[in-house]
């Protein structure tokens, strides 16, 4: 109990001290280099993916998630599309933010084209128009997964104003299971029901952790059927105060909590015992890199920071802004979903500025500063005869 | 033989409206009985630490999603329906007894896009009767529980943005 003590006020004096340490280092980096250094390790693909498919008059609203299966196959989470008002300033872009009327959450949006599949160069190759319906009466999703360890890969969509967690198989032709109940709301001791989920995080056998979440103040454990098994409340000196991210990660595995508004990350075992906390980063998401680190992306900064497994801030890069025209996606506006491949590529989708962006590893980037994506088991495919 | 087929008859006729009532819409358990006219019970001021000028409507009770607390509630119900009515000409909130979800329309909502429908849907727990009220964005959950002339509430609301109000609201029946 005491190790654990000192090791969170370790954490604390660490984040705390290297945080002001490192976004100091980057000022120095990029007035020395002369280059935009906004974007770390990374450069932004122009016009990435191709929007063509808004209908006339609309377009894409607030992007709440984005997962790429590989990176020829990137899912993309979208709140529905906006109707663009009156005449939109010259040059315009295509992105909300632009128009100046505040983020792209704002307005109410027509559900249409909620989940995409785009290819790797942006090109749209599906669109789950089937399920757009779920999304009505609620924002839409509010972020998309699919588990590494699952060979049938199926996707999972959160739908936060809908208490539910939906499961459709991979091609997107079957909505296997709804976790929670539609539409109803249970408290922190409620077994079936969410209270505005956030996010999923899954171990290797299948066993699932879910941050529950906006309404409720905890973190539910399933089995890979689905079953409760047990929940946790927070273990740092207050309640949780929006539950809005969650990974899991390391060896012995470990889960990370984003605890948002109380600006902190909560690290639990896995039969979520609580462990310590890290203080000063608010993450709006929340990922395992493959290389044993956790990326987060901090509300407050809008910047992305690189963890270390004990809460120590290793790297950080990101400027906060509105996105400007199609080629200057060097600004962010809440990131609300990160993914990367397995190539380096990394994935951001902003529910502020209202964009879906890839970016690619600079030539001779360090690849420690980069995101890797947690591969995902082969695809199961059926024999004939089978 | 006569009196057989008569006994057939009156067999059937006893019987027959059970059969409907079981295929149909009803509700499958029992809810207790919430039908009345209510009045909103003042909570008494708070003494010491604390007190001070009362927020929200009603002297304390707090505002919902969709305007202050009513001040009397008339709360109509059948087998299959429960009917609450705010008063002052607000669109009656309507859910069915059978957990379905039942949209009502609302020419008065001015919600940019709108007018949106209400959505309501219902479910029992126990002696706990819970309402879930949504239109666009707003959300509410009331639970319903009573006690001879006492009808408590229990109030919560969800909005894109978090949790709003948690109250709980006390009712009294006008005798």
């Amino acid at each position: 109990m005491r190790r654990l003590a000192v090791s969170s006020i370790g954490s604390l004096l660490a984040v705390s001290v290297l945080w002001s340490l490192n976004l100091a280092a980057q000022r120095d980096d990029g007035a020395r280099g002369g280059a935009d250094l906004s974007l770390g390790p990374y450069e932004p693909v122009a016009d990435w993916p191709i929007h063509d498919w808004a209908r006339p008059g609309y377009i894409w609203g607030s992007q709440s998630g984005i997962f790429p299966e590989s990176s020829n196959r990137v899912f993309l989470a979208s709140r529905g599309e906006l109707k663009v008002p009156g005449t939109p300033p010259r040059n315009f872009n295509g992105v909300w933010a632009a128009l100046g009327l505040g983020g792209a959450t704002t307005p109410l949006p027509e559900f249409r084209n909620c989940i995409v599949i785009v290819d790797g160069k942006g090109k749209m190759i599906e669109s789950w128009t089937q399920w757009d319906h779920l999304f009505e009466g609620g924002r839409g999703p509010h972020q998309i997964y699919i588990s590494p360890y699952d060979p049938e890969r199926r996707v999972w969509v959160v739908d936060d104003m809908r208490h539910v967690i939906f499961i459709f198989s991979n091609d997107g032709k079957m909505l296997l299971k709804t976790l929670g109940e539609l539409d109803e709301f249970g408290d922190n001791d409620d077994e079936k029901r969410f209270r505005r989920p956030t996010d999923i995080a899954w171990l290797p056998d299948g066993t699932f952790f879910v941050a529950d979440g906006y309404g409720n103040k905890r973190v539910v454990k399933f089995d890979k059927e689905g079953k409760f098994l047990k929940r946790a409340l927070s273990g740092a000196p207050t309640p949780f105060n929006t539950v809005h991210g969650i990974a899991v990660a390391g060896s012995p595995p470990r889960v990370f909590v984003s605890d948002r508004s109380n600006r902190r990350i909560q690290v639990f075992d896995t039969d979520l015992n609580f462990i310590e906390y890290w203080p000063n980063i608010a993450p709006h998401t929340i990922v395992a890199s493959a290389d044993g680190h956790i990326w987060a992306y901090d509300q407050t900064s809008e910047k992305m920071a690189k963890f270390d497994l004990s809460g120590h801030l290793e790297y950080s890069f990101g400027t906060s802004g509105v996105n400007g025209t199609g080629s200057d996606q060097t600004k962010f506006w809440g990131v609300h979903q990160i993914a990367a491949d397995s190539d380096g590529n990394l994935y951001v989708a902003e529910v502020f500025n209202g964009r879906a962006d890839k970016f690619v590893p600079r030539p001779g980037a360090d690849p420690k500063t980069l995101v890797w994506g947690q591969p995902l088991m082969p695809k199961r495919t059926t024999r004939p005869g089978n | 033989m006569r009196r057989a087929v008569l006994l057939s008859f009156a067999a059937l006729a006893l019987t027959a409206p059970v059969a409907l009532y079981g295929q149909g819409p009803g509700p499958t358990v029992k809810v207790p009985n919430f039908a009345g006219n209510w009045v909103y019970q003042v909570p008494p001021p708070v003494e010491g630490r604390g007190a001070g000028p009362r927020v929200g409507g009603l002297d304390g009770g707090g505002y919902t999603n969709w305007g202050p607390v009513a001040a009397t509630l008339i709360i109509t119900q059948t087998a299959t329906e429960i009917t609450l009515d705010r008063g002052s000409g607000e669109t009656k909130w309507v859910y069915r007894l059978d957990g379905t979800e039942l949209v009502i329309p609302d020419p008065s909502n001015k919600e940019p896009g709108g007018p949106y429908p209400f959505k309501t849907k219902t479910r029992v727990d126990g002696a706990k009767l819970i309402l879930y009220t949504r239109q666009g964005l707003n959300q509410q959950r009331d639970i319903l529980t009573v006690n001879g002339n006492v009808l408590n509430m229990t109030r919560d609301t969800e909005t894109p943005p978090g949790s709003g109000i948690d109250i709980k609201l006390v009712y009294s029946k006008a005798i």
